[in-house]
């Protein structure tokens, strides 16, 4: 909560740039567009022209764009993102513990193996995970008796106590693999100041990095698909004026 | 604040360059419907 909370300026900020840019890329279209085909109509050609760009534009982020002539295209996902994969604390006491995952009692004997060359990287960004955990943990306790904690980052206030996550020693790895594929990792976790030796528990989220660019790409294709209908009916009326019936009558130049 | 360096933010700018462009085009609805 209180994360969301120090995000809320610029998220604000955000939503309201978003409709800024509304306002004026596609408000100043549309106020030329509606002056030659009318409000109805106007909306109805920037609509289909919107969400037809919007395909292209979310197709690039979903499929990614292909070589062309030797010529390395767009990589994949490079527009909204979603869940970054991650390791995420779901255990953590002064022993090992029994949890939903089988064998994660018996860390750090087997079926736990120590890191090898091949998931080196997994501890660093275990432990910067785990890292993260136990500040949010000791922030949590110190806030409920009465010490005011800092974030790291920022200018540092007087009688206001700042955890650097480093200060948090994890050592210990050790990985194992779930019965349904996750992957799984523990440590013995303690604060170098002092204070007990933790054993935590985190999985491997793989996260769904794609799920906006789909979401994009599908609500795109059924915005245009629901336009277009109304666009053809529209083009179709404003002909029957164009072509149909006599010419409007003549009274000399204004 | 100070009006000297009111805006140092791109997005801040980009804001105020909005209103301003709304006003203009309420300002020009105006005369014209006069």
């Amino acid at each position: 909560m209180t994360d969301l909370l120090a995000l809320a300026p610029t998220f604000l900020k955000g939503i309201v740039v978003i409709g800024c840019a509304f306002i004026l890329f596609v408000g100043s279209i549309y106020v030329l567009l509606s002056a030659v085909f009318g409000l109805r109509m106007g909306y109805l050609v920037l609509a289909v022209s919107f969400f037809g760009w919007m395909i292209v534009f979310s197709s690039i982020w979903t499929l990614g764009q292909p070589k062309i002539l030797g010529v390395t295209g767009t990589l994949r996902n490079l527009g909204p993102r979603g869940t970054e994969p991650h390791w995420q604390v779901f255990a953590a006491g002064t022993g090992p513990l029994k949890t939903k995952y089988a064998g994660t009692e018996s860390y750090p004997g087997s079926p736990w193996r120590a890191p090898t060359a091949g998931n080196k990287s997994a501890v660093d960004t275990a432990k910067t995970a785990i890292q993260k955990y136990l500040v949010e943990q000791a922030t949590e306790q110190f806030q409920k008796q009465g010490v005011k904690v800092c974030p790291p980052e920022g200018l540092q206030a007087p009688n206001c106590y700042t955890f650097d996550p480093a200060t948090f020693v994890v050592t210990d790895f050790a990985f194992m693999p779930a019965k349904d594929g996750t992957s799984l990792a523990a440590a013995h976790a303690f604060f170098s100041a002092g204070g007990p030796e933790l054993t935590v528990y985190a999985y491997h989220d793989t996260g769904n990095v794609p799920a906006y660019s789909y979401a994009f790409l599908v609500a795109s294709i059924v915005l245009f698909i629901v336009h277009v209908p109304f666009l053809d009916r529209a083009e179709r009326k404003r002909k029957a004026i164009l072509t149909g019936g006599t010419a409007p009558p003549w009274y000399g130049p204004a | 604040m100070s009006l000297l360096a009111a805006i140092t933010n791109g997005s801040d700018a980009f804001i105020a360059f909005t209103i301003m462009m709304i006003a203009i085009f309420v300002t020009l609805l105006i005369t014209v419907s006069r």
